[in-house]
């Protein structure tokens, strides 16, 4: 812990995110733990292939390292080489959470952390039967957006979610503007603009 | 949000800070704030380091965390909306001009 951290602030983040890197290992809906955290391994090397032969690698460091240059025609041709949307969604969860819990651990002073172990058992290929093709290029339950783009694979969604609440602040919680959590909202809002404009993100 | 969260608490702001280091965003703390950001993805592990100590001597400890925390969840939301193709709204595509972003430059 960095000396100066107010350790009730950190206590409260560590709670979620101790448990998600435990856990990035496990077996999930179209990963075995042993898939997973070599998309972990991907995500935090600085030297990831870009065109792996194998497209969950590739989706894997595309996702973590380039995710701006990401197109329709790129999400379409990993399918081609055997990534079905699933699959993919998956491989963007666990990518993104990665980015999320170094770049606070970073943040704050903290050491890397120990990769993730993998955990035995198989993955469940549960399909969402209502996750459809909408206006994105992954099937989504409801329209698409931020919150909802995961929903192909509940689990990454719910993981998603609960990091964004302990990291940010919770979906519900987005609509009070005059918010203060350690920051105010209009600071925590400069934060997140300049980290969009640094990742050559709109949103 | 940024903008609207300024507006809900009658806090002035000059989103060009968001794209120009040398504008002033009128916000508490707001220049060692975007220091700190900008140094935490990808910048200089030094710049970092003293990025760091001066939002914690500017704002205070749980600023720090909060800072990280918060750039934490939008290098998440960034990648998700990025790599799924989340539609940008026309809402957002109004400040474009606020922030000196060209359409092009909009997935």
């Amino acid at each position: 812990m960095h000396p100066d951290s107010s350790f009730a602030v950190l206590e409260a983040i560590d709670v979620v995110i101790d448990r998600q890197w435990s856990t990035l290992g496990a077996p999930g809906l179209w990963m075995t733990g042993e898939e997973r955290t070599e998309i972990v391994r991907i995500a935090r090397s600085r030297q990831a292939p870009v065109d792996a032969d194998d497209p969950a690698a590739a989706a894997a460091s595309l996702a973590a390292h380039r995710a701006a240059t990401i197109t329709a025609d790129t999400v379409d041709e990993l399918e081609s080489r055997g990534v079905r949307r699933e699959h993919y969604v998956e491989i963007v969860g666990v990518v993104s959470r990665v980015a999320a819990i170094e770049t606070f651990d970073r943040g704050i002073g903290r050491p890397a952390r120990p990769a993730p172990p993998p955990l035995p058992g198989v993955p469940s290929r549960h399909v969402v039967a209502a996750a459809k093709r909408r206006a994105g290029w992954v099937p989504t339950v409801d329209a698409i957006s931020p919150p909802t783009a995961l929903q192909a694979v509940p689990p990454e969604a719910a993981a998603q979610e609960a990091l964004h609440g302990a990291l940010y602040l919770s979906y519900p919680g987005m609509a009070d503007l005059a918010a203060v959590r350690g920051l105010s909202r209009a600071q925590m809002e400069l934060v997140a603009a300049r980290v969009s404009y640094l990742n050559d993100c709109f949103f | 949000m940024l903008r609207a969260s300024a507006h809900a608490t009658g806090q002035a702001i000059d989103l060009r800070a968001i794209t120009d280091r040398a504008t002033d965003p009128l916000i508490d703390a707001g220049i060692g704030l975007l220091a700190f950001v900008t140094a935490l993805i990808g910048g200089d592990p030094s710049d970092l380091d003293n990025a760091r100590t001066a939002l914690r001597d500017a704002a205070g400890p749980d600023a720090v965390v909060r800072a990280a925390a918060v750039a934490g969840n939008f290098q998440m939301m960034n990648r998700i909306v990025d790599a799924t193709g989340v539609p940008i709204g026309p809402s957002m595509r109004a400040i474009a001009a606020d922030l000196g972003l060209e359409a092009a430059d909009l997935a």
